[in-house]
């Protein structure tokens, strides 16, 4: 598993770094985008804790509503 | 402009259908405990009932030669409103990329590595169809007939392999149900897997084709696929009877039953490997949706350097948010449909609709 998640890392630090030699800002702002949510995720995953989906919250808000099989 | 510059044949995207619709054939588990031995005759509504919105997919795609569906969005409604809708398909990419990824898996989990931690297969999944969306369409689709020769030979070597259990008495009978039983399953296969083709429309630039092979690729790659799907089902349940409704995978089972002789048994493997390949292509193009739209919506001209951040998430949000194949079927057969339908067909018949009415063309049809 830390060999995989090193390989991962390594791959991920190798296109960050045409990100910030070319100065991209945009393309790393939008990176950050998905990384820290990913982050906050793999922290949750650690401890074990499965959160709601959203699909799962729409379709208890559409059962209230009465819109269900 | 579009923003992966390579092309494919109007075939490989045909091809490229089909694999995809076959990959979702594991997935009649979604209808098998609601229309039980009927859902063949389900599948056969549902697929009548969508042919218009291949036509209409068809119609878009034809209407903006150029421009994938997120740029129509931002065409039509501006780029602040059109960025919002465009947000709310990127969340829809995300999530039935991240159910995908969690049912194959799982059926790698359960059938082959019980003992590998579920995150492990997760990571090596994004690792692999990260290294194809980085490589592009062509790449991506260019093994797409193999998959579908290779799919469809062994849903016929099952079918004859299983030739000995199956009963035909098990598909009746017919009709037997409440109507609401039928509309619920026709719903959810509209939704999924015959409404996802919906992803196709951010494909559809980079495919070269003319207006009527559009129409006939589309329409094609719908049925061959759908035909497929239907052969699945309907063997499913002449083999399991009255018990298909009670699996997670019906398929796996039925191909567990398959004995040629005393020694030759458990070819189910040959199933599963056939289903892990379909099922990456599935992720793969799902995956490389997803990027083009996150690039679209934020005016990219380059994809590449966001595909492993993306894969991050997803791998991250697969395992927190989708926990279990049996948790996506709970939300496949109840809550789903009715979010999913929307964007993949009432929304781009809106598109299509306004379009018409205010005679919005892509520039390059403009000029002709």
């Amino acid at each position: 598993m830390i060999v995989i998640g090193v390989i991962y890392l390594l791959i991920m630090i190798m296109d960050f770094y045409p990100i910030i030699k070319h100065k991209k800002v945009k393309h790393l702002i939008i990176n950050l985008m998905f990384i820290i949510p990913g982050l906050i995720f793999l922290f949750l995953a650690a401890k074990g804790i499965i959160v709601k989906s959203w699909i799962t919250i729409i379709w208890e808000f559409l059962k209230s509503l009465g819109i269900s099989y | 402009m579009t923003i992966a510059e390579t092309k494919i044949s109007g075939r490989q995207f045909m091809y490229s259908i089909i694999c995809f619709i076959q990959a979702s054939a594991i997935l009649n588990a979604f209808i098998s405990n609601i229309t039980y031995q009927e859902s063949w005759l389900v599948v056969i509504f549902a697929f009548i009932i969508f042919i218009p919105s291949v036509f209409m997919y068809g119609a878009l795609i034809n209407r903006f030669k150029d421009k994938n569906l997120i740029q129509i969005v931002i065409q039509i409604f501006g780029p602040i409103l059109g960025r919002i809708i465009s947000v709310i398909y990127l969340i829809f990419f995300l999530s039935i990329t991240m159910f995908n990824i969690t049912d194959l898996t799982d059926i790698t989990k359960t059938s082959m590595l019980p003992t590998t931690p579920y995150i492990i297969l997760v990571m090596m999944c994004i690792l692999i169809t990260a290294w194809a969306v980085r490589s592009g369409l062509r790449v991506l689709t260019i093994y797409s007939k193999m998959y579908v020769f290779l799919a469809s030979f062994i849903i016929i070597l099952s079918i004859i392999f299983l030739f000995n259990v199956i009963e035909i008495g098990n598909l009746f009978p017919i009709f037997s149900l409440p109507l609401k039983k039928y509309v619920q399953g026709i719903h959810i296969l509209n939704a999924i897997p015959f409404g996802e083709l919906v992803v196709f429309l951010l494909i559809a630039p980079n495919v070269q084709m003319n207006k009527k092979q559009t129409y006939k690729y589309f329409f094609l790659g719908a049925s061959i696929g759908a035909f497929s799907f239907f052969l699945t089902v309907l063997r499913d349940i002449s083999v399991l009877g009255e018990t298909f409704g009670m699996f997670v995978f019906p398929s796996l089972v039925a191909f567990r039953l398959i004995r040629i002789t005393e020694a030759i048994t458990r070819i189910e493997i040959l199933f599963i490997v056939i289903l892990i390949i379909l099922l990456i292509f599935k992720i793969s193009i799902l995956y490389y949706v997803t990027v083009i739209t996150v690039s679209q919506i934020f005016n990219l001209k380059k994809y590449k350097n966001i595909v492993l951040s993306v894969g991050f998430f997803l791998m991250t949000a697969a395992i927190v948010l989708s926990a279990n194949s049996i948790q996506h079927t709970l939300a496949a057969q109840n809550g789903a449909p009715f979010i999913w339908v929307t964007l993949q067909i009432i929304f781009p018949f809106i598109l299509l609709l306004i379009s018409l009415i205010f005679n919005i063309k892509s520039p390059k049809e403009e000029s002709k």
